[in-house]
């Protein structure tokens, strides 16, 4: 290389050779790591709602196991199934030792159960009492026919146990109104009018009962491998499926399906099995809440600091203080939220407008808008500074031109200096969404819950509670994977509710991200 | 404030520009309140958390509340918990129950007929053991009865009932204690003590037998001695300075457990609340004594008060003792966290005491016969500033400790705050996860911000952005249920990674060089399978290794050889979790640290013939390292407090150990792992927004630091 001194060829450390390559394999670990969990994640979350086969060991002692082949322990020489049946066997998977295995097959007529309580059902369907459908011939076309009917049925329940439900709710808050009433002429209409309601209630509950109880009487008998029977009520059964008969075709079908349900339907089962509809609705209230609060507010803070404040040490001691706010740790934010906003304005909010409810708070305890504020908060930082940039992107110029047009300062930031660094708002808009969706811990401490009855929205007035708690999506993984009974079974959960945020997440990231860089490359340039 | 005189008058008439001035003064107003109110907020935010923490430090208070005068010697009174009623007893054996305020008798009984009272006890619950001139003991319980009417108003009914009675006994002193059918009367004798103890017992056919015994014990110069509220032991104090605890069973008898010679004159002792450790007032002010392994040790201590303590009772609510002084002043001290809390003084000396049961009223005697009342409001005598950060002697701990245990099953526990151990796990987590995190990081922000291919660094570089958006859930989960399980039995192979994948990709690459030349900015598709080699490798090597050395079981070797066990969710997957999430952080800032030197000065380097990791070494490196050094603060920051990660990912224990193989319980995740146990307003709700407010210091300062630094090079920058 060095021709002027040819004596001795430089050692990889003296030429820094061996630094570029750490170096290099600093930059290659980093990126590894990210696609390691992105693929881990991804690979873990999409084969979780796949309809596996199902796989029957034939084991040296005569007996038999069924289930869904979970991995194999190459060390131990022995394969994890799951078993299912959990009503059967108490347990959902089983370790089988390979020595043990004297015939593996996948019998075409065996049936998976999605039910509603003790996780799925493997085995064979063997008999069926359906009441008026008469099994002519084939029973498994009478099972899916039967199934059919129950599911119209089904939603024919739901239907009538809201009505029951919206009854309650009218005579809860008929008593809350007669806890306040004095008056005693409005008093017994009140009365009245709650017996009335309680009558109503009354009828349609013993309706509802004997329709469930009607419901329930019809069962299928299945078997389990080993022949052991088991009555299972088709109300209970959400969906049945043969996997091992099964094409690719309508394996994809059942998976976009069983993906849909993941979406739109509540969980079940302690969260661990069904949909996740609650938490990712919750999440979206959420942070559109935040929105609504972080927006303005960060905006206005930071148009402030660039535009109105004189610049001196007063602001650039503010604007430290805006850049160390956000590398406050969350739980900080958390805890603050729950002594400022729920403790202290919530506790107050009750003692003047919800003391007849009390001891039981209203909004002094956490809910979706201790939440949304405290996450506002946190996000704040975020917002003013990428505001911020986004308004010293806008070439002085420009604003010049605009003042020497005769607008005033006012009019300036309204028509031109912020409609150009709408890209930046944006930015740090969906950036703090992004943060929003993702935190966890401060949410802990001021308004999640692990099963939240009641949507933030329903239909009873005033249709919006922002008092209520409220699931997320985020806090759905650490209970779930943490705090269920049974974290083995409701791990692929886990994984699939990860991929959902992580998607979420990311692709608002990466949207701000494009963004940013738009309007980096869009004013680099010069004036315009 | 621009003049609008460019503007013809035809275009915006004179009302439109008055409106569009103050439009525009109006918006000016309205923005200025407006971001100085949401900065405020801010500054409110650490307000707030140390005005709940604040009154932790508060000295507590006592106000006054009433005075009364009651006409006769009494040799007994107290009062209720509500301030409503005072009771006295006095030598004729007649109980007198008063209102506070009116001071009038609500109540009058006559104990006994033709008996004089000897000496009073007060027992818990306003039990009174009473010893009678004729030989009697007997147990005097005060009932109120609290009763709500219709309106929600309180009244309070006074009632009498004499508990238990005991005939054949001296005229000593004496404390008597009863439960069911067992009791034990421990009275004074001429030489000594003399303790009666009865103890029914059940056996299997329902028969009830009877074990009693009487036992003398010789304690010449007995100056004070108290019975413990379960009945099981017994502490006497002797002139000598003598001071002994003795353990009750009615089978047994009566048997030394523990003895200690005090140097100076005992003046009174009590056992402390939950009876697991003993207060005694002598000549140097207040020790706080355990029995540990057959002795008795003074585990706190009390000095400097101005004048001796003479007379102690016990709180019944907590480990806080009220003692009242030779200079007539009443002090509440509290046993653990070694506070005197307050002390109350009168224009004159008080004589005698009472506390109330909630230890939140004090009625005392001064001269005339003049009862005085205070109410006390001492709501964290608990906490010190020596409970939280230095060690303490803890009840049934052979030695001062740091450790953080705060609550369990029963009342008279006692809590133990100390946050030592959670900065210790803070701070070790975060030591271990920055040297995991920082070599890499640096490394790779060196390599992309100099090196790398533009190309691909345009693609590398959003990439580690979207990093640092990843959830901490999501990095948590996966670190505590995907790779703790599969690093716990792979020990040995993630040390020797730390060796093989350097030693591998400088090897390899040698070699792939000696070949060919690899084109600077490609190094990276060379990298890559090395460094995949290197992992793989350490796997195979590991594994190897850990059967040749450790028996194929590396946490059993670990846990025979040091006898401490490896968690599964130790330090190693926290050094990676935690290193996960802030390798983007060191590596976007240090990337832009780098990436800002100017240009002009690393082209002459290069044009004076430097290769490029030289200029990076001797020129890049030294002009950026200020903002490195930022990044490496900003990372340390969010390490600190980080929760969910760590909340996930550790065993959430708070042990002080170094060891990389045990978990720990950092200050962030002790906040949500408490917090739902925590009563609003109560001490460790208070003692948790003070560690917010640690953790919120600790990270602004460090931030602070760290954008000081970062300003200071950008203004460098600037300049040249």
């Amino acid at each position: 290389m060095n021709r002027a001194f040819p004596r001795r060829k430089p050692g990889i450390w003296t030429t820094g050779d061996a630094w570029v390559w750490l170096s290099t394999a600093g930059a290659v670990i980093t990126v590894l790591m990210l696609v390691g969990l992105v693929g881990l994640v991804s690979y873990n979350g999409l084969s979780a709602l796949w309809p596996h086969q199902l796989a029957q060991f034939e084991l040296v002692d005569g007996s038999k196991a069924l289930g869904e082949l979970k991995r194999t322990d190459e060390d131990m020489h022995r394969i994890q199934i799951k078993s299912g049946n959990r009503d059967l066997y108490g347990i959902d998977f089983r370790w089988i030792d390979d020595v043990n295995v004297s015939n593996r097959s996948f019998p075409e007529n065996a049936w998976a159960l999605e039910r509603l309580e003790h996780g799925h059902f493997y085995g064979f369907l063997t008999n069926m009492n359906a009441s008026s459908a008469s099994i002519d011939g084939d029973l498994e076309t009478a099972f899916a026919k039967a199934l059919k009917t129950m599911a119209l049925k089904r939603e024919e329940l739901n239907d009538l146990e809201s009505e029951l439900a919206s009854i309650n709710t009218s005579l809860e808050s008929l008593n809350l109104e007669l806890l306040d009433t004095v008056d005693k002429d409005k008093r017994t209409r009140l009365e009245a009018l709650k017996t009335e309601r309680e009558e109503a209630f009354e009828v349609l509950r013993v309706k509802v009962d004997g329709f469930r109880s009607e419901l329930q009487s019809q069962y299928v008998t299945m078997a389990d491998c080993n022949g052991r029977t088991k009555d299972i009520p088709l109300f209970s059964i959400l969906r049945a499926y043969q996997p091992n008969s099964m094409s690719v075709f309508s394996r994809t079908g059942l998976y976009l399906s069983r993906m849909l349900d993941l979406l739109t339907e509540p969980p079940r089962e302690a969260n661990t099995e069904g949909g996740l509809f609650p938490a990712i609705f919750g999440t979206a209230m959420m942070v559109l809440l935040m929105s609504l609060f972080t927006m303005p507010l960060g905006v206005v803070a930071a148009v402030y600091l660039r535009e109105y404040a004189k610049e001196g040490l007063l602001v650039r001691i503010i604007r430290i203080t805006v850049n160390n706010l956000a590398g406050v740790p969350s739980i900080v934010y958390g805890i603050f939220g729950l002594g400022f906003f729920v403790y202290g304005i919530g506790g107050t909010i009750d003692d003047w407008f919800f003391s007849n409810r009390l001891p039981t708070p209203t909004f002094g305890t956490g809910g979706l808008l201790w939440a949304s504020l405290t996450m506002a908060l946190l996000t704040m930082p975020v917002v003013i500074v990428a505001t911020e940039e986004g308004l010293s992107a806008v070439p002085k110029g420009i604003r010049e031109g605009s003042l020497a047009l005769g607008a005033t300062k006012f009019q300036t930031l309204m028509r031109v200096v912020l409609p150009m660094s709408s890209p930046g708002i944006l930015t740090g808009l969906i950036l703090s969404i992004a943060r929003a969706a993702g935190e966890v811990a401060p949410l802990m401490l001021v308004g999640v819950a692990k099963l939240a009855p009641k949507l933030v929205v329903d239909q009873q007035f005033p249709y919006f509670h922002p008092e209520r708690k409220f699931m997320h999506l985020g806090f759905h993984i650490y209970d779930v994977g943490f705090q269920s009974p049974n974290v083995e079974a409701a791990i692929p959960m886990v994984f699939v509710t990860t991929l959902l945020l992580l998607v979420m997440v990311l692709g608002l990231s990466s949207i701000a991200m494009v963004l940013r860089q738009r309007m980096r490359t869009k004013y680099s340039g010069g004036a315009f | 404030m621009v003049p609008p005189y460019f503007v013809q008058e035809s275009l915006v008439d004179r009302k439109t520009r008055r409106r569009i001035q103050i439009m525009d003064t109006g918006a000016k107003w309205m923005i200025t309140l407006g971001g100085i109110a949401v900065i405020a907020c801010m500054v409110v935010m650490i307000i707030l958390m140390a005005d709940v923490a604040w009154p932790l430090f508060k000295q507590a208070s006592a106000t006054k509340e009433h005075q009364a005068a009651f006409v006769a010697e009494t040799v007994h009174y107290s009062f209720d918990d509500y301030f409503e009623r005072a009771y006295f007893l006095d030598e004729s054996g007649l109980l007198t129950v008063t209102s506070i305020p009116e001071n009038e008798v609500v109540f009058q009984r006559e104990l006994r007929s033709n008996a004089r009272i000897m000496s009073a006890h007060a027992n818990p619950d306003h039990v009174i053991t009473c010893v009678w001139d004729d030989g009697t003991v007997t147990l005097e319980s005060i009932i109120f009865k609290t009763e709500y009417d219709d309106q929600g108003q309180r009244s309070t009914r006074s009632n009498h009932e004499t508990v238990r009675s005991f005939g054949d006994m001296g005229t000593g002193e004496a404390i008597a204690m009863v439960q069911d059918q067992s009791s034990v009367v421990v009275q004074e004798t001429e030489n000594g003590l003399a303790v009666h103890q009865v103890s029914m017992t059940e056996d299997l056919f329902g028969d009830i037998e009877e074990t009693s015994s009487v036992e003398d014990i010789g304690l010449p110069g007995l100056i004070a001695f108290d019975v413990s509220h379960d009945r099981s032991q017994l502490v006497t104090a002797q002139t000598n300075g003598q001071l002994t605890l003795w353990a009750l069973d009615p089978d047994e008898g009566v048997a030394v457990s523990g003895s200690a010679q005090l140097s100076g004159a005992i003046h009174d002792l009590t056992f402390v609340y939950g009876d697991a450790s003993i207060a005694v007032a002598d000549d140097h002010g207040l020790g706080i004594w355990m029995p540990l392994n057959g002795e008795l040790l003074e585990i706190r201590s009390l000095k400097g008060h101005t004048s001796a303590f003479q007379k102690l009772i016990p709180s019944r609510r907590d480990k806080s003792v009220f003692a009242l002084s030779s200079s007539g002043s009443v002090s509440q001290i509290h046993a653990t966290s070694e506070r005197e809390v307050l002390e109350i003084r009168a224009p004159f000396p008080l004589s005698s005491f009472m506390v109330n049961q909630q230890g939140k009223g004090i009625m005392a005697v001064t001269q005339g016969n003049q009862y005085w009342f205070w109410r006390l409001d001492n709501p964290h005598p608990d906490v010190s500033f020596k409970t939280l950060w230095l060690p303490v002697w803890y009840e049934g701990y052979p030695e001062p400790v740091f450790t953080w245990q705060s609550s369990a099953a029963t009342d008279d526990f006692e809590p133990k705050t100390s946050l030592m151990p959670l900065l210790f796990g803070s701070l070790k987590g975060t030591f271990y996860s920055m040297i995991f995190a920082l070599p890499i990081a640096l490394l790779g922000a060196i390599y992309t911000s100099y090196l790398m291919d533009p190309k691909w660094k345009r693609w590398v570089k959003p990439a580690v952005e979207l990093m640092a958006a990843i959830p901490t859930v999501v990095i948590g989960f996966l670190a505590a249920l995907w790779l703790a399980p599969r690093l716990e039995d792979r020990v040995p192979a993630v040390f020797m990674s730390l060796l093989l994948v350097p030693i591998v990709v400088i090897v390899g690459m040698t070699l792939i060089q000696k070949w060919g030349k690899v084109r600077l900015g490609r190094e990276f598709y060379w990298v890559m399978p090395l460094v995949a080699l290197g992992v793989l490798l350490s796997l195979g090597i590991g594994e190897w290794f850990q059967q040749w050395m450790f028996d194929g079981d590396f946490r059993l070797w670990y846990f025979e050889t040091f006898s401490k066990g490896v968690d599964q969710r130790n330090c190693l997957v926290i050094a990676f979790a935690l290193g996960f999430a802030v390798i983007p952080i060191i590596f976007t800032i240090s990337e832009d640290a780098l990436s800002n030197v100017p240009a002009h000065i690393t082209a002459a380097s290069l044009a004076l013939g430097a290769t490029p990791w030289q200029t990076l070494r001797r020129v890049v490196l030294p002009i950026a390292s200020p903002g490195i050094f930022a990044a490496a603060m900003i990372g340390f920051g969010r390490a600190v407090g980080e929760t969910m990660i760590v909340l996930m990912a550790t065993g959430n224990t708070p042990i002080m150990e170094w060891s990389i193989f045990n978990g720990m319980r950092t200050l962030s995740a002790n906040i949500a792992v408490e917090i739902p146990e925590a009563p609003v307003d109560g001490s460790l709700y208070r003692i948790l927004f003070l560690t917010a407010l640690l953790l919120f210091v600790i990270t602004f300062i460090v931030n602070t630091a760290a954008e000081f630094v970062r300003h200071k090079l950008s203004k460098k920058y600037k300049q040249a």
